[in-house]
């Protein structure tokens, strides 16, 4: 079995910064709990006019020139959303268009902001089937609109980005996806949900345009994560066989810096091993692990070689890990 | 006038917080007895009633103990005031 290592990585944030002050539809005592609940200093979002996909097709352009990957030489496109740019078809289809990928095939996965841990273990499992040799993961997500302006619960926290990941079949060499937890409670399905729009809730029936909006029981999804992130990673380590001291970095879901302080907290390990810039993007849901995993690249964080650890928890409720070898 | 300005919180708490569902709401309720109300729930509130009537809150003041019988007054006092 050929498992998938990485072949580039790639990212995209829109231009336009909103600061916690931007956001004036909140009064500057609530404004000033932002940073404090969750260390979320400001985030990105979107033009107007643009969509999911748009972020997409930009983080999988930066991703591929780096290595002057041709598209039309892509076997398979997996989009990770759970803000896609319509209900169907799949976004993947878009990018895929967009991008020139003409002999790939392309999904979308929605495992919300653990999209991340699932999608790289999907794209694994493809490659490790032998069927295909290389695959480009992107996730990407414009939370920006599909939050309400006026909940506090949810609109300070999130912003918009896309990071991307070419694999490629390893060649018996030690670099690749080593292992993978993934795991799923879906009895607290109606923890993190949009409640509209869907079959559970046609939009005829919607009693008002709020069903439409993501909605999040904040601190119902803080004790899931604070039980859950440790567990999923030393799950992760103990089966793949490595000790915490080896890996370089650890790359969790950027929801909250309070989150990320308890999991290494509880681990025991340093809390600089893991990676942060939720301070500068706020939660970009399943692409925020692959956009942290570009720029630890790109900024010499992780060298090839390198162990990191890949670690997601969301909607759902779901988690993952992933360990890698760089 | 109270009765006017229940009807609205009445409202904007249904809307607000759908779990409250059928919990009544009376001048009687205290903000603690809507399902999982915490700081953010308070801005929500906070938000919503800086929007329908003419007034500041502040978050000091939408605690978990106050009523909504409390919140009224202190709503009627200020727009008679302001």
């Amino acid at each position: 079995m050929q498992r998938a290592y990485i072949l580039s990585t790639g990212s995209f944030l829109p231009d336009r910064i909103l600061s916690n002050e931007d956001l004036s539809q909140f009064s500057p005592e609530a404004r000033r709990l932002i940073a404090e609940k969750t260390g979320v200093q400001s985030r990105r979002h979107a033009a107007e006019d643009q969509c999911t996909s748009d972020l997409a097709v930009a983080a999988a352009r930066t991703c591929l020139q780096k290595i002057d990957f041709r598209p039309e030489n892509l076997e398979g496109i997996v989009l990770s959303t759970s803000s896609p740019d319509r209900m169907q078809p799949a976004t993947a289809t878009r990018v895929q268009h967009k991008l020139g990928a003409a002999n790939a095939f392309a999904f979308d996965i929605n495992s919300v902001c653990s999209g991340g841990s699932f999608g790289i273990a999907v794209v694994d499992s493809l490659i490790r089937s032998g069927a295909f040799r290389t695959i480009l993961l992107i996730a990407s997500e414009m939370y920006s609109k599909i939050l309400s302006p006026r909940d506090f619960s949810t609109y300070p926290f999130f912003g918009d980005g896309a990071g991307a990941v070419l694999f490629q079949a390893a060649n018996g060499g030690p670099q690749g996806v080593l292992h993978s937890c993934l795991g799923t409670d879906g009895s607290r399905c109606d923890t993190i949900c949009v409640p509209g729009g869907g079959t559970m809730l046609p939009f005829e029936k919607m009693p008002g345009p709020r069903s439409a909006y993501f909605r999040m029981k904040g601190e119902e999804v803080f004790a899931f994560t604070m039980d859950k992130g440790p567990k999923v990673i030393r799950r992760l380590l103990e089966e793949a066989g490595a000790a915490p001291g080896e890996v370089k970095r650890f790359i969790c879901h950027q929801a909250n810096i309070n989150i990320l302080h308890g999991i290494a907290d509880r681990l025991g390990i340093p809390r600089e091993r893991f990676f942060v810039n939720l301070d500068r993007y706020g939660n970009t849901a399943s692409a925020s692990v692959l956009i942290a995993l570009d720029e630890a690249v790109s900024r010499g964080d992780l060298a090839p070689g390198d162990l990191v650890v890949i670690a997601t928890f969301g909607g759902g409720l779901s988690w993952g890990a992933n360990l890698i070898r760089i | 006038m109270n009765e006017t300005i229940l009807t609205t919180i009445k409202g904007g708490i249904m809307d607000l917080f759908p779990d409250v569902g059928k919990i009544p709401i009376t001048p009687q309720m205290r903000l603690g007895d809507i399902p999982d109300y915490d700081s953010m729930a308070a801005v929500n509130l906070q938000v919503f009633l800086e929007e329908r009537f003419p007034l500041k809150v502040s978050l000091d003041m939408l605690t978990e103990d106050m009523t909504l019988g409390e919140l009224i007054e202190y709503i009627g006092r200020y727009v008679k005031n302001n």
